[in-house]
C-alpha cells in the first residue's frame, strides 16, 4: 500500500432521472432511401422474424415429408399383398399360404412359407434353407442350431453320434476334442486320444500316467515314483486263491538278473515255497548256496561231464574218511531261525561244517567270509553210498566165506 | 544522477533474456505512456534511449559488437528505477549518429503499436456473442500477444464488430463496451479494466506544495476549469443496421449547451447499450477544475520513490495546492499519462490527469 492518504470515492449509480434516452436504427453504408426513412422497424427484429419464418417453413417442410412418407407406406401393391412401411418386406396371402418375401415374386427368391404342410425358409437362390413339417414335427435346418438348451428325445448326426434321452452318447468312428467332464457314467468300445486327461490322469500317444506318480505305458511298463520303471515285461502272479500267492519285498531285497537277494535271512527263511505240491523229476535243481542264493544245482546227466573215473580211485575222496566224520546233535542259536519253526530250540542230529570240512572238505560249502557254512548233500551222499556199497562187498565177501 | 534518485537501469533483450546497458553510456531516456487529454484513446507508449555510441558497440551493422543481432527489430527494452520495472517496449527505429560526437537514438514502442498495425480479420460466427474478455483475447492472439502478458477483465457480451479494422480498434470497442479502459502497462501487459473496477485503483501519491507529509513536491501544474471536457450527451453506436442507443443529461445542456460524443462499443443487449449511455452522458457532464498536467522531479523523496515506481495508469494520485490568493485546494486525479525525461543529471516527470468521476451503471 502506497504511503499517502488513499482517495475514498462513494459510488453513485447514474439513473434516467433528469436524462432524455432514444434510440435510432443506425444506417447501413451506404445508405439507402428506405433505411433513412425506416423509423420504427427494427433491423434486427426483422431479421429475428425472418428466421422464425425460416425454423417455421423448415418445420412445415418436415412434416409434409413425413406425410408423403406415411402416404407412400399406405399404397399396398395388391389386394392379398401387405406391405411393412419400414421394412418393405411383402407378405403374400394365396393359394401357396402365407409368405413374407422381399424380391419381385413371392414364389422365388429369398422368402418364408407359412401353410398347412409347415413352415418352410428359402435362401436368394431358391434353396431350401429350412422346414418344420406340420405332420410330422420333422425339422430340418441347413445351417447351425444354436441355443442354451436342447430337449427331446434323441439326437442323431448323421448315424456317427447319437444322444438318446438317458444321455447315452453313441458316437462311431468319432473324434471327440476338448474336455469331457463327467462324475459318473462307463464307456462301451474304443476310446482313442492322442492327448488329454481323465480324473488327473494324462493321456498320450501310448501310456496314461499321473504326474510322476504312476504311468501305464502300452508297452506293459509301469512306472512310479520318480517315473522309474516298476515293471518291464511279463507278469503272472496268481492265477490261483488270490492272497495264496504273493511277492514279498523288504528292505535291501530285489531281483535281478542274477538272483533274488534277499536281506535278513535269519527272519524269512522261507524265501521259496516250502508247501508247493508240484516238483519235477528232472536231475536238475535248485539249492542255496552259502551265500543265501537260491541257484541251481548240478545236473547229473553224461552231457555235462568228463574225466569220470570211480570214486574209489581218488585216494583224496576215500569214502572212509566218512567214517571219522562225527553224527552230533544241536540246537540252532537264537533268532538263527524263525521262532515258530518246529525244530527251532530242540536237538537235532546233524554234522557240523567244520568237521566236515576237517574230514571231508570236497562236501563242505564255505561262506565266502567266514569259511564253512555247511555240507553238500549231493557230494556226501555218493560217498557215503559208495562207502556203502564198499562195506556191501565186504559183508558178501565174509558171508561168502 | 544524483545519489539520492531512483537508479536507472536500460536493459535490452531478446527472447525473455536481459543485458544492461552500462550505465555511462545511457545519455538520455524519454519515456511516453497513456494519454495527454482523457477525451483521446490512449496511445502507444513510447521511449527513446540515446546512448554514447564512441565505440560503435551500438551500431547495429558492427560484426564485432556484443551487441551485433541484438539490436535488431523486435528487440525489447526494460527500463527500470531501483528495479522497478517502468516501462516495457520494442525497437521500432535505430538512428546512428556518425558526427563528431557519436550516438545512437533507438526508439521503442508498446504493444499498442503493435495491435494498431495489425488488422482483424473477420469474426467467427462463434465470436458474434462472446465477453469482452474473450473478445479482447481474440484480438490479443490475433496480434500474437503473448498470452502470458494480459490482464483482461469484462462480462458485458459484445456483438461481432465489422471487418478490415485494426486490433486497437477492436481493442477500444471493448475498453468501450465496459465503460473501462485498456492499455499495456509498465511491465508490458495488456490489461483490460472494466467500469467497476475503477473504485479499487490505489492512490498513489500526494502531491502537496506545502510540504505535507509523505507527500511530493512539484514544480509545475497546469489545471483547467473543466468545460474542455464537458459532454452532456453519449451516443453508444452499435454498428451499422443496429439500434444506437443515446442519453442526454438535460440539466447539462442547459448549463453547457450540447456536448455529444460517440461511442463505439458494439454491447449486445438493450440494457448494457442503454446504461453506457447514462453513465458516458453524465460522467462529464459537470464542469470542474482539474489538474490536467503536473510536474515534478522524484529525486530525493525517499521511500515514496516506490510508490512514484509503481504508479501506473488509471491509478490515483492526490493534488494539493494553497492559491496564490490563499486559498486550499485538493484535487483528486486519474493518472491518465506519464512522461519522464530522465539526463544524466535530472530526471523530470510530467502526469497528465484528469477528475476522478464517482459515477457508475450496471453494463
Amino acid at each position: 500500500m502506497p504511503l499517502c492518504p488513499q482517495i475514498t470515492i462513494t459510488p453513485i449509480t447514474v439513473t434516467t432521472s433528469g436524462m432524455t434516452t432514444a434510440s435510432v436504427i443506425a444506417a447501413n453504408a451506404p445508405a439507402t432511401t428506405e433505411q433513412l426513412t425506416t423509423t420504427s422497424a427494427s433491423a434486427a427484429a426483422a431479421l429475428a422474424a425472418a428466421n422464425a419464418a425460416q425454423a417455421d417453413a423448415a418445420t412445415a417442410l418436415s412434416a409434409a415429408n413425413t406425410a408423403y412418407t406415411t402416404a407412400i407406406n399406405s399404397l399396398q401393391p395388391s389386394a392379398y399383398a401387405i406391405q411393412n412401411p419400414t421394412t418393405k418386406q411383402l407378405t403374400a396371402i394365396d393359394a401357396t399360404g402365407l409368405t413374407v418375401y422381399s424380391g419381385a415374386s413371392s414364389t422365388s427368391g429369398a422368402r418364408v412359407v407359412l401353410n398347412s404342410t409347415g413352415l418352410a425358409g428359402f435362401n436368394s437362390g431358391g434353396t431350401a434353407t429350412f422346414s418344420v413339417s406340420a405332420s410330422t414335427g420333422a425339422a430340418v435346418f441347413s445351417g447351425d442350431v444354436t441355443g442354451a438348451t436342447i430337449t427331446g428325445g434323441t439326437l442323431n448326426i448323421a448315424g456317427n453320434a447319437i444322444i438318446n434321452s438317458s444321455g447315452y452318447l453313441t458316437a462311431t468312428g468319432a473324434t471327440i476334442t476338448g474336455s469331457i467332464t463327467a462324475t459318473s457314467g462307463s464307456f462301451t468300445g474304443n476310446i482313442y486320444a492322442s492327448g488329454g486327461t481323465i480324473g488327473g490322469f494324462t493321456i498320450a500317444s501310448n501310456y496314461i500316467y499321473s504326474g510322476s506318480s504312476l504311468g501305464i505305458y502300452s508297452d506293459g511298463t509301469i512306472t512310479g515314483g520318480n517315473s522309474s520303471t516298476l515293471f518291464y515285461g511279463y507278469a503272472n502272479i496268481g492265477g490261483g486263491t488270490a492272497g495264496s500267492e504273493r511277492l514279498i519285498v523288504t528292505g535291501n531285497s530285489s531281483f535281478d538278473g542274477t538272483g533274488i537277494f534277499l536281506n535278513n535271512l535269519t527272519t524269512y527263511t522261507h524265501f521259496f515255497s516250502p508247501y508247493a505240491t508240484n516238483v519235477t523229476a528232472a536231475a536238475n535243481g535248485y539249492r542255496v548256496s552259502s551265500s543265501g542264493r537260491l541257484t541251481y544245482t548240478t545236473a547229473s546227466s553224461q552231457r555235462y561231464k568228463h574225466d569220470i573215473v570211480d570214486l574209489v580211485s581218488i585216494s583224496e575222496y576215500n569214502p572212509k574218511k566218512l567214517l571219522n566224520l562225527p553224527v552230533r546233535a544241536f540246537r540252532y542259536n537264537e533268532n538263527y531261525v524263525t521262532p515258530t519253526d518246529e525244530r527251532a530250540e530242540v536237538l537235532i542230529p546233524g554234522f557240523i561244517a567244520e568237521e566236515v570240512d576237517a574230514i571231508y572238505p570236497i562236501a563242505c560249502d564255505y561262506s565266502e567270509t567266514q569259511g564253512p557254512e555247511s555240507w553238500n548233500d549231493r557230494i556226501l551222499l555218493p560217498a557215503m553210498l559208495a562207502l556203502i556199497q564198499e562195506q556191501e562187498k565186504r559183508i558178501q565177501t565174509l558171508e561168502g566165506k | 544522477m544524483p545519489a539520492n534518485a531512483p537508479t536507472l537501469t536500460v536493459a535490452f533483450g531478446l527472447n525473455g533474456t536481459f543485458t544492461n546497458v552500462s550505465a555511462d553510456l545511457i545519455l538520455t531516456v524519454d519515456i511516453r505512456r497513456g494519454r495527454m487529454y482523457q477525451d483521446v484513446f490512449i496511445d502507444a507508449g513510447t521511449a527513446t534511449v540515446v546512448l554514447n555510441n564512441q565505440s560503435g558497440a551500438f551500431d547495429p551493422s558492427n560484426t564485432s559488437s556484443s551487441w551485433y543481432n541484438t539490436l535488431i527489430a523486435g528487440m525489447q527494452v526494460r527500463i527500470s528505477g531501483n528495479s522497478t520495472v517502468i516501462y516495457t517496449g520494442y525497437l521500432e527505429d535505430n538512428m546512428v549518429n556518425q558526427g563528431i560526437y557519436p550516438t545512437v537514438s533507438l526508439t521503442f514502442v508498446d504493444g499498442l503499436a503493435t495491435f494498431g498495425k495489425t488488422i482483424a480479420p473477420a469474426l467467427a460466427t462463434s465470436a458474434y456473442s462472446e465477453t469482452a474478455a474473450a473478445r479482447a483475447t481474440r484480438v490479443l492472439d490475433i496480434a500474437q500477444w503473448p498470452a502470458g502478458s494480459r490482464s483482461l477483465t469484462g462480462t458485458t457480451v459484445m456483438l461481432a464488430t465489422g471487418q478490415g479494422i485494426s486490433c486497437l480498434d477492436m481493442l477500444e470497442q471493448c475498453a468501450n463496451v465496459v465503460g473501462g479502459r485498456f492499455y499495456v502497462s509498465r511491465t508490458g501487459v495488456a490489461t483490460l479494466v472494466p467500469l467497476a473496477n475503477k473504485f479499487s485503483r490505489p492512490t498513489q501519491l500526494l502531491f502537496s506544495d506545502q510540504g505535507d507529509a509523505n507527500s511530493v513536491g512539484y514544480d509545475g501544474i497546469i489545471t483547467n476549469p473543466g468545460t474542455d471536457y464537458v459532454y452532456n450527451q453519449a451516443i453508444v453506436d452499435r454498428g451499422p443496421g443496429l439500434l444506437q442507443y443515446s442519453s442526454t443529461f438535460n440539466a447539462s445542456v442547459t448549463t453547457y449547451g450540447l456536448k455529444s460524443k460517440k461511442l463505439d462499443a458494439p454491447s449486445n443487449t438493450t440494457t448494457a447499450a442503454t446504461n453506457l449511455s447514462l453513465y458516458a452522458a453524465r460522467k462529464d457532464a459537470d464542469a470542474a477544475v482539474l489538474v490536467e498536467q503536473l510536474d515534478f522531479t522524484p529525486i530525493g523523496i525517499g521511500a515514496l520513490a516506490t510508490d512514484f515506481l509503481e504508479t501506473e495508469l488509471n491509478d490515483l494520485v492526490t493534488v494539493k495546492r494553497v492559491t496564490y490568493d490563499g486559498r486550499s485546494i485538493s484535487i483528486n486525479c486519474v493518472v491518465e499519462g506519464m512522461a519522464h525525461s530522465i539526463t544524466s543529471d535530472n530526471w523530470r516527470v510530467s502526469y497528465f490527469t484528469s477528475l476522478v468521476d464517482p459515477y457508475t451503471i450496471a453494463l
